[in-house]
């Protein structure tokens, strides 16, 4: 009996291995097509991945342990005896020295990363350079959706709402291919801006206006949903990312001001 | 299995038994959850419920025939709502084609990609229609000869002319499935605005049985347009629980925006229909005795005063009506009733609402400005200052001097429409009952968009089921109207020049124009 | 206790994850199974109107336009009065001359009067008077000119008021102060409209339906104002006058049922049985009891 058991419990160690290893295949790893769409989400990944190595190495050797020493003890005959210890001070300052050594290291190690995604001006874009990112527009999350406020094309994004902002819900329109900064607000609870295929997650407190950094890669849709429970509709706070390129989004901040701006005056059809 | 029985320790064991039991505890417990869950239903108005039996019976079995249950559906051809599915006549029997294989040549009006392979067929009319050929779907449909193969029996062959819908109701069912899954919870399963998470919402999410939408580009008069309610699922209604839906996808939108103006109609439709019953209440019966008991009483009194009187020929009066028997008569009255008139209310009622739905999305109904939009600069909004504080519009009696929305209007005691009852609260209320604050100008929130034409519509037209008056036509032109928009939109950014006022509330000030 | 629920558990270790697994495999997969409110429906077609009835609405649309031949027996006048039964203390005014609650410079031009209750020399004012549905055999006159709804001194006049359906209603100004009329019908659109100081030219407020019973008429600016009006696709009906009079000209010949309303009770009768001989001396008496007004 005991050693079906110290089986089962080795199998499930081999499944979950097996799983994690075709996990991709199947499309239960990285949202969307895998790949990070920023600068920045391509260094979280390469972190994602480190880690994901050194904890697979610990895994599959501490179950092995596991595993062996669960045999050992279902195979073992009766009338051996067992080996009473009084413990092992070398065997434990081992066990404690290695892994703290092995966390120091990735605490260090992305460090880095990790300044880059907070602290203000310290974003490089893919040449190296320092960029400062310019606020693109204002995120205010609500319940249970997102509306944004712009600034009129060709000026800057003010603290108080101007006369000629532009104002959009669920859609987030940025330039794509340079860094881009978004102040993040919200009108009630806690919501938390998350777009998964650019690897950005941000809380959104009340009273605070919080800069968000990121660049978005590729000119196309990106999804955004809320990472904080905010209440019953939080699970369809979704909204929509659109990175075009500069030229477009000049354009379609044109059509959008027009839109927003609209009399509703339409002349009167000459008749033939 | 292996059995190890050790006196000396403890050791697991497990018996078959056990394991059956716990296979079958497993999968017991995992489908606990499954099926189908309680169905949903439509809820009645109070009026309906406060009829007599026979009443409410009838009224309920109308509704049945009219609009069905959430799960199955009544689709009355007579409300103009595009339930979804391609119209086709039949042209001819397919060309060199023997008649029993079952393939016709067809005219198709509407989306003709609908004619796939397991589309339902629903003849209308001819020798298959009704309930032989109930079952029919499609087999294939080419698109270039233009001939539809249909699977079911062979017999009866359709005639030229016969017309039959494709795919019938798919589109109301879609908006049924997106409506369940997005709205009901606010806006209730009939969408009484009473769903379970209504009781958390300030304001409530709208009750659509009224007919009536705030939000909307028509005239006064007229009912609100696709386009409207397009928009508001789309962009949302800012300051309140309403979201966008801007990701939900257009044929959705499109779906469930028809779902919401069939469940309008047929919320309307009870409401009237209730109110061409209205004789035949509770609450009327209860009446009918309590004032035939006073009028006896006061008969009696004088009876026996001119008795006493000594008068021999007094009249005694007639004894009250009993209460079973108010209802006895009020039941057969409405049995009458029934037989007579009712089919007749109810087609009017139906008559009505068709018209009036379809007029909503004419572009006669529409909202448009004469003029563009006057120049947005100081002079304009300083006009705009002067109408709003006028005594032609009294924007401030309820919008407040300042624009925040805390009018005088907003402390008094309102009376509840057609009534001689006030509300309990101080204040504005709206139709639907609900205590409503005028809206804070200042604030930058545009509940109906924040667009100038938006904006230009509250003003002439007011806001359908609320105390805002329309100026559109008769107090104010569109030029003045522009500058009133001009001078709300700027309250955002700058505080108006205060006025004063005298101790009713009148705007007094050295340059107010002069009433016309 | 905790340490027997552990050796319960214990003891049946293997029947625990076996219900474990089994739970966990099959909550995991039964994803198809549960539907919910969105389970499949059904939608049965139901055809547009049946022609019968299309066809009695016809009749009423030719009698509208006169075409019908003139009804056999004649027509007849129905005069009559409705008699206040019981005392009756005028009702004191709403409002003392100059302390109107708003814009007390032109409302409190005078007292306003409380008129739900209007009674002279015994009659009962402000009562309606009118048939339910057009006769069989009346022949219904188009719709006539337009009639004049007044607002002066903060007073609507008149204060009941019955009009043909589409016949159009000029909603006037008299007073240096905007009104905001708005009306509350039952089956039409309501009316919420600002009506200009001085407005002389009127605003247009045209019934499309019927009314199965007078609704209120009030203004959001100055909220004791009431009136009411009764749009009705047939004129056999009337207002009694301050003395209570009233005539209904051109009534068929035969048994009708008028209904009775006033505002203080509603519907005073349902059904009032009234022989119409063909002639103009046709007469009666509506006694209205105190008790009925809710006094």
């Amino acid at each position: 009996m005991g050693k079906l058991w110290s089986l089962f419990f080795v199998f499930s160690a081999v499944i979950a291995v097996a799983l994690c290893w075709f996990a991709p295949d199947w499309n239960w790893w990285f949202p969307g097509d895998g790949k990070a769409h920023s600068t920045l989400g391509g260094k979280i990944d390469d972190l994602f991945h480190l880690i994901l190595i050194i904890v697979a190495v610990t895994f599959i050797g501490t179950q092995a342990a596991l595993g062996y020493v669960l045999w050992r003890g279902a195979t073992i005959k009766p009338e051996e005896k067992a080996l009473f210890s009084h413990g092992s001070h070398s065997l434990e300052v081992i066990w404690t020295i290695v892994p703290s050594a092995v966390l120091l290291f990735i605490a260090l190690y992305q460090l880095d990363v990790w300044a880059q995604f907070r602290i203000k001006g310290a974003i490089r874009d893919s040449h190296g350079k320092m960029v400062r990112p310019e606020p693109v527009a204002e995120l205010t999350a609500r319940q249970f959706e997102w509306r944004i406020r712009y600034p009129a094309k060709g000026k800057p994004l003010q603290p108080k709402p101007q006369p000629d902002d532009i104002y959009s819900v669920n859609e987030l329109h940025i330039p794509s291919g340079r860094p881009v900064e978004v102040t993040l607000r919200t009108d009630d609870v806690q919501h938390a801006i998350f777009i998964p295929e650019l690897r950005i997650k941000q809380d959104a407190v009340a009273s605070l206006k919080i800069p968000v950094w990121f660049d978005a890669l590729d000119n196309r849709d990106y999804e955004m949903l809320c990472a904080e429970l905010c209440g019953w509709g939080h699970y369809k706070m979704k909204a929509k990312v659109v990175a075009r390129s500069d030229e477009d989004f000049d354009a379609w901040k044109e059509q959008a001001s027009a839109e927003q701006f609209d009399d509703g005056f339409r002349k009167p059809v000459e008749a033939k | 299995m292996m059995f190890r029985h050790s006196s000396n320790h403890r050791s697991v064991t497990t018996a078959p038994w056990q394991l059956v039991c716990g296979l079958a505890l497993g999968i017991a417990s995992g489908l606990a959850g499954c099926g189908t869950g309680p169905k949903a239903e439509f809820s009645y108005r109070e009026a309906t419920q406060k009829l007599i039996p026979v009443a409410r019976k009838a009224i309920k079995d109308t509704l049945e025939d009219g609009f069905g249950t959430p799960h199955n559906l009544v689709a009355w051809e007579r409300f103009p709502v595009a339930y979804g599915g391609a119209k086709a006549s039949v042209v001819a029997a397919a060309e060199g084609v023997q008649p029993a294989s079952k393939t016709i040549s067809v005219s198709v009006e509407g989306d003709v990609s609908k004619l796939v392979s397991g589309a339902s067929v629903l003849w209308l009319t001819g020798t298959r229609a009704g309930e032989k050929a109930a079952a029919d779907t499609v087999d294939t449909y080419d698109t270039k000869t233009k001939t539809l193969t249909w699977s079911g029996s062979a017999e009866p062959a359709p005639g030229v002319g016969d017309v039959l819908i494709v795919g019938f109701g798919h589109a109301l069912q879609k908006g049924r499935a997106v409506y369940m899954k997005n709205c009901m919870h606010c806006h209730g399963v009939s969408g009484d605005g009473n769903g379970s998470t209504a009781q958390f919402l300030n304001p409530r999410p709208r009750d659509y049985r009224l007919g009536v939408f705030k939000f909307t580009s028509t005239l006064s008069a007229e009912k609100v347009s696709r386009d409207d309610l397009h928009r508001v699922v789309k962009y949302g209604i800012p300051g309140t629980y309403m979201p966008s839906f801007l990701l939900l996808g257009e044929e959705e939108t499109k779906s469930v925006v028809e779902y919401v103006r069939w469940l309008a109609m047929r919320g309307e439709f009870e409401k009237r229909t209730d109110d061409d019953l209205g004789d035949f209440t509770e609450d009327s019966i209860v009446d009918t005795v309590k004032k035939s008991k006073t009028a006896f009483d006061a008969a009696k009194v004088a009876y026996d005063a001119t008795l006493k009187a000594g008068d021999k020929d007094a009249v005694k009066p007639d004894a009250p009506i009993k209460l079973t028997d108010a209802r006895k008569s009020a039941t057969e009255a409405f049995a009458k009733f029934q037989a007579s008139d009712l089919d007749q209310a109810v087609e009017d009622t139906a008559s009505f609402l068709a018209e009036a739905w379809t007029r909503a999305d004419d572009e006669a109904s529409r909202i448009a400005p004469t003029v563009p939009r006057v120049a947005d600069d100081a002079a304009s909004r300083e006009r705009g200052r002067l109408l709003y504080m006028s005594d032609k519009t009294k924007c401030y009696t309820c919008h407040g001097l300042l624009g925040k929305g805390n009018g005088a209007a907003t402390e008094d005691f309102w009376k509840k429409p057609g009534t001689e009852e006030l509300y309990p609260r101080r204040g504005l209320h709206d139709a639907w009952g609900n205590p409503l604050q005028p809206r804070n100008l200042t604030l930058g929130q545009y509940r109906g968009g924040r667009r100038p034409v938006d904006v230009f519509r509250r003003l002439y037209a007011g806001i359908k089921g609320t105390p805002m008056p329309g100026f559109g036509k008769t107090a104010l032109k569109d030029e003045e109207i522009w500058d009133i928009v001009n001078f709300v939109m700027s309250l955002q950014y700058q505080s108006p020049q205060p006025a004063k006022t005298n101790a009713g509330g009148h705007v007094v000030a050295t340059d107010m124009p002069e009433a016309k | 206790m905790r340490s027997q629920m552990t050796r319960l558990v214990q003891k049946n270790a293997g029947a625990v994850a076996c219900a474990f697994v089994t739970l966990t495999l099959v909550v995991g997969c039964s994803a198809p199974l549960s539907s919910g409110a969105n389970s499949q429906t059904t939608v049965k077609y139901r055809a547009a109107s049946k022609d019968a009835v299309a066809a009695a609405t016809d009749t009423s649309v030719a009698a509208a336009t006169g075409d019908v031949a003139v009804s056999e027996g004649g027509v007849g006048t129905l005069k009559g009065r409705v008699e206040f039964v019981g005392d009756f203390a005028p009702l004191p005014p709403l409002f003392v001359k100059g302390g109107a609650a708003k814009d007390p410079s032109v409302c409190g031009a005078e007292a306003i009067p409380n008129e739900s209750i209007l009674v002279k020399d015994g009659g009962l004012a402000n009562v309606f008077i009118y048939l339910d549905k057009i006769p069989k055999g009346a022949v219904v006159p188009p719709a006539g000119d337009p009639v004049l709804f007044d607002q002066k001194v903060c007073i609507f006049t008149p204060h009941a008021m019955v009009m043909r359906v589409k016949q159009a209603v000029k909603v006037l100004n008299a007073d240096g102060a905007a009104h905001n009329t708005h009306t509350y019908p039952k089956k039409n659109s309501a009316f919420n409209s600002v009506v200009q100081p001085n407005d002389r030219g009127g605003v247009d407020l045209v019934y499309g339906q019927a009314e199965k019973e007078p609704f209120q008429v009030g203004c959001d600016i100055h909220s004791w104002m009431t009136a009411y009006h009764l749009p009705l696709d047939h004129p056999f009906a009337a207002v009694s006058a301050a003395d209570g009079t009233f005539e209904i000209k051109d009534l068929p010949a035969g048994k009708h049922e008028f209904k009775v309303w006033h505002e203080a009770g509603k519907m005073v009768e349902k059904a009032l049985v009234v022989e119409i001989k063909p002639g103009d001396n046709n007469e009666v008496s509506i006694k209205v009891p105190a008790s009925k007004l809710g006094k």
